[in-house]
């Protein structure tokens, strides 16, 4: 972990007509963070991410991002008319070819090697998955934002998904902003889990995800439910 | 069968030629006119303005329901309107078809337009306000610019909807013909109807009918073939 700030969200204000979903919110990501959001459905976790991704302008309050930066959705983005191979290559564009991953090295670290010249509609929900993984990473982005991004596969598939994953952030490091409902997820694959809490959302709690992972989701847990208690 | 059927009744005069006519007649007429060339012009001319009438349509509904389907100002400013025009019937135009363009081509052409443009128009809009909200994202984060997203993101997202309306107005550019070939044209297959009936021709009339059908049906098998082929690679059918 470096101290250089790559991701900051100052201030940041925002709301859907008249219904406040961020309140004067701050988080600062320094470069190789891996970190995740954690939040109850409708407090605005999606939102943020597209605030970060600039799908959306914030209503007051600035974020800077620097470097380049890619997401993982939570469903399927993969364009039905291109085969596999086509869609990851998708992911080179804009980038100098001379700071892009290999397509070898990253099909193999995926497995994608036997369907790449399938179509979407012919993978299971794992290998659609990890082809989206691959896309948003052959081009080395500096910053991975992940929307809830295992969260329709089964048990298995989302472990397995997760360890490839760890595997390439273990090889190429990155900054990672996970968004996740899922406790034991967030504990188990980022370093530090942030609890969004107010409604609007307006502060977060911070956990350092180190030491006994049963209890640290414990802990979030029950921070979860006082935020559910005090609102 | 009905082939059958009909070449039984009428070989033992069932009923009378004046009501429908004998199948011994119908053979006789089909080597008349391929030896006289005309049912081939009329075909060709049919043809001729049933494409013209739709590829009219197609060049003129696809990029405005393109404009439509992705600009809410657009929409607010013209559906309204469209949405009074697509109500008209395109048969109720002939009188200003004939008016404006006379006897012969332009007319019909002109009526089968009408017939297909609101198809067109109003599945594209539907299809672009389908075209899911990932692919916009996708397009930003990925640097697509506008004419990139066109070609590349939006053409194709819509596209076996695009078709399905496709087969949708082959059909319909058919049934808007006839009628209007007899009574803007001077000649094609409709107005070899209109003629054939005035002439007390049912063998010829019959034979018209026929060439119709086939030639719509047959259009039809393609454009399904290549429906399910899009429909099928873009993943919306097992």
């Amino acid at each position: 972990m470096s101290n250089k700030s790559i991701l900051t969200i100052d201030n940041v204000s925002f709301s859907y007509g008249t219904t406040p979903i961020l309140r004067n919110f701050h988080l600062d990501v320094k470069e190789r963070d891996i970190i995740s959001l954690i939040g109850p459905s409708g407090f605005g976790k999606t939102t943020l991410l597209q605030l970060i991704a600039g799908d959306l302008k914030p209503q007051s309050g600035t974020i800077f991002k620097s470097g380049l930066w890619r997401r993982v959705f939570q469903k399927s983005s993969l364009f039905p008319w291109l085969t596999v191979e086509e869609n990851i290559k998708l992911g080179l564009r804009g980038v100098e070819s001379t700071k892009t991953l290999s397509f070898e090295t990253i099909i193999e670290i995926l497995d994608l090697g036997r369907v790449l010249k399938n179509y979407p509609r012919q993978l299971s929900g794992g290998q659609g998955q990890r082809a989206e993984i691959a896309r948003a990473l052959i081009g080395r982005p500096d910053g991975l934002l992940l929307d809830e991004p295992f969260s329709s596969l089964d048990y298995l598939i989302r472990h397995q998904t997760r360890n490839y994953l760890t595997e390439i952030l273990k090889e190429f490091p990155m900054t990672m902003v996970l968004v996740t409902h899922d406790i034991p997820e967030a504990v188990a694959f980022t370093q530090k889990t942030y609890v969004m809490q107010g409604q609007p959302a307006c502060r977060l709690k911070e956990f350092i995800n180190i030491g006994d992972q049963k209890e640290l989701t414990e802990k979030i847990w029950n921070e979860l439910e006082m935020k559910d208690e005090t609102n | 069968m009905v082939m059958g059927l009909w070449a039984y009744l009428s070989y033992h005069q069932s009923y009378s030629s004046s009501v429908f006519p004998y199948f011994l007649d119908f053979l006789k007429v089909i080597l008349e006119e391929l030896k006289s060339g005309r049912i081939i012009n009329d075909l060709i001319a049919s043809t001729y303005r049933w494409s013209a009438g739709l590829f009219l349509a197609i060049i003129f509904g696809l990029p405005l329901g393109l404009v439509i389907g992705k600009n809410k100002f657009a929409q607010k400013l013209l559906l309204p309107y469209l949405n009074f025009f697509r109500c008209l019937s395109p048969l109720a135009w002939i009188p200003f078809a004939v008016i404006w363009f006379g006897i012969g081509d332009a007319p019909v052409i002109f009526l089968i337009f009408l017939g297909c443009v609101f198809p067109i128009l109003f599945n594209t809009i539907q299809a672009v306000q389908n075209v899911p909200k990932v692919y916009d994202q996708l397009a930003r984060d990925y640097s697509y610019k506008q004419s990139e997203y066109l070609v590349d993101i939006l053409l194709p997202a819509i596209l076996p909807q695009v078709v399905s309306s496709l087969r949708l107005m082959a059909g319909l550019a058919w049934i808007v013909l006839v009628p209007a070939e007899m009574l803007a044209g001077k000649e094609g297959l409709g107005f070899a109807i209109m003629d054939a009936r005035n002439g007390l021709r049912m063998d010829l009339l019959v034979l018209n009918m026929i060439v119709i059908a086939l030639i719509a049906h047959q259009i039809d098998i393609l454009l399904l073939k290549l429906n399910q082929r899009s429909t099928v690679r873009w993943g919306f059918e097992q």
